[in-house]
């Protein structure tokens, strides 16, 4: 019956304790010696914690993912393109010493370190669905703070429409920046309605931690109701600009990422079907939902817009 | 003998991503991970397939038979794991035939492997004669097919497909040397 514990999602198992290393070892002792098993993830039991209060106005109910799955099931490609790549070469990302940028069509353009971050604005944990574009999903309680606190500072000018968003560019560290996969840096837009949505966040953490590298350290937004890409990770500018700015995977295949890129059961996707999506450590699919199930919320956003031509 | 060591080595692999995928908690979305390996199992023991006539010293250990029947139960594997992925719909199913190159690539792929499958007895290959050769040279056909079907699905990385490519090329240099001489 081991195959069906495995499926449990474990919520008491919050962190790799003592006792999931040990097991760890034994896995380690009984299977063959292969490199998957070898560098495994052991989080940094340093790992700064936060103090912030629980959201209930947005946060789901639903079982959340456990932190082992959030953190070694990683679409990063700066950290390579691998699923566990981002785990394995999670300490190739530098993020302290951090600097992120706000300008452009701004009246007080500004710049946070880590610790603004962390210090400057009111953190609360909200527990939201994320839906990869490849068709799984997971729940995840996220730490940070909404984006148009961030956006109220800055005081955007009457002619600033959309936002960019830029991560970081490291080639020499990044592993998955050594190779032209993508054209670096990875770069993500939202529209202003968009941006100022109250669920769309900020967000620095992650269990209660600061954010682990892997998960886009230090900061990173997460627009729950579009597909995972545009939830851009580890961000050193966000500017503020009178056009729509350019996405990387909108550039990568124009046809198959859209700008807007919202999570919608009923547009087809010529990889993969929408329809569907598998919950990581549920073993069937489930039916995915029209803006991943926060239409409430973002409705009014697209009234009058034809989703299926601004995919 | 031959048989029995060929049997027991090409099934290795497939055991080995069932007991990871069953056991190994580190692997976080088994399902999707035993789709992934079973296609990179198949298309690399088409490879090997067709680089036994090469392998000098092993390649009379080898029944290149026994290898193109596990071969084509791993790709029917593939199959079947991507048909209960989907929960076996068939509106699904359809849709995704019509919808997706590289899912038409793959049913392809497959199709052209059964006549193979079917005719590997000595049998067939006394009544067939001559043509057996010819219709069995499908299988450069079927690797180049399930080539595209891999391609196809790549989002941005082809690193893995590109060494996939110069290995092969490199293999069909050597066979092209070999039979000249």
């Amino acid at each position: 019956m081991k195959i069906f514990n495995k499926y449990n999602l474990d919520k008491e198992n919050k962190i790799t304790d003592e006792k999931h290393f040990h097991n760890r070892r034994k896995i380690m002792a009984s299977t063959l010696a292969f490199p998957l098993l070898m560098n495994s993830n052991i989080l940094a039991a340093s790992q700064k914690k936060l103090s912030f209060n629980k959201d209930l106005d947005y946060s789901t109910n639903e079982q959340t993912n456990t932190i082992k799955q959030i953190t070694s099931y990683n679409n990063f490609y700066e950290l390579g393109t691998g699923k566990r790549d981002p785990m394995l070469n999670a300490s190739k990302l530098k993020s302290d010493e951090w600097k992120l940028t706000i300008d452009g069509l701004v009246e007080n353009p500004f710049t946070l370190d880590g610790d603004d971050l962390i210090k400057k604005f009111q953190l609360e944990e909200r527990i939201y669905r994320l839906r990869c574009v490849e068709a799984w999903s997971m729940v995840v309680p996220w730490i940070g703070f909404e984006l148009r606190s961030l956006i109220n500072l800055a005081k955007p000018l009457h002619n600033a429409k959309y936002v960019y968003f830029e991560s970081i560019l490291d080639k020499e560290n990044l592993p998955g920046q050594k190779r032209n996969i993508l054209n670096w840096p990875y770069k993500e837009g939202l529209r202003m309605d968009e941006a100022i949505n109250p669920l769309t966040m900020i967000a620095v953490g992650l269990y209660g931690k600061v954010l682990p590298n892997q998960n886009g350290s230090p900061v990173r937004l997460i627009v729950p109701w579009k597909y995972g890409f545009k939830s851009i990770k580890s961000i050193v500018r966000i500017s503020f600009v009178d056009h729509q700015p350019t996405c990387t995977w909108n550039e990568q295949a124009p046809d198959e990422y859209g700008f807007y890129s919202n999570v919608n059961p009923y547009v087809n996707h010529p990889r993969w079907s929408q329809k569907r999506e598998r919950r990581i450590g549920e073993f069937g699919k489930r039916d995915t939902l029209l803006f991943n199930g926060y239409s409430k919320f973002v409705n009014n956003l697209y009234t009058g817009m034809d989703l299926e031509k601004n995919f | 003998m031959n048989r029995l060591i060929t049997y027991t080595l090409s099934l290795l692999p497939i055991f080995f991503i069932f007991y990871q995928s069953i056991f190994n908690d580190e692997i976080i979305n088994p399902y999707s991970y035993l789709i992934i390996s079973s296609g990179y199992i198949a298309i690399s023991m088409i490879i090997i397939i067709l680089s036994v006539p090469i392998l000098f010293s092993i390649k009379n250990y080898i029944d290149r038979r026994s290898l193109g029947i596990i071969t084509f139960l791993i790709t029917l594997l593939h199959f079947f794991l991507y048909l209960f992925d989907n929960d076996l719909s068939l509106s699904f199913i359809l849709s995704d035939i019509v919808s997706r190159n590289y899912i038409q690539a793959g049913y392809i792929a497959l199709i052209l492997f059964i006549p193979l499958f079917i005719t590997s007895s000595d049998k067939s290959k006394k009544k067939l004669g001559i043509k057996w050769l010819s219709l069995h040279r499908l299988i450069y056909l079927i690797l180049a097919l399930s080539l595209l079907h891999y391609y196809l699905i790549i989002k941005a990385d082809y690193f893995l497909f590109n060494t996939y490519m110069f290995i092969i090329l490199f293999m069909l240099l050597i066979k092209k040397r070999i039979y000249k001489t």
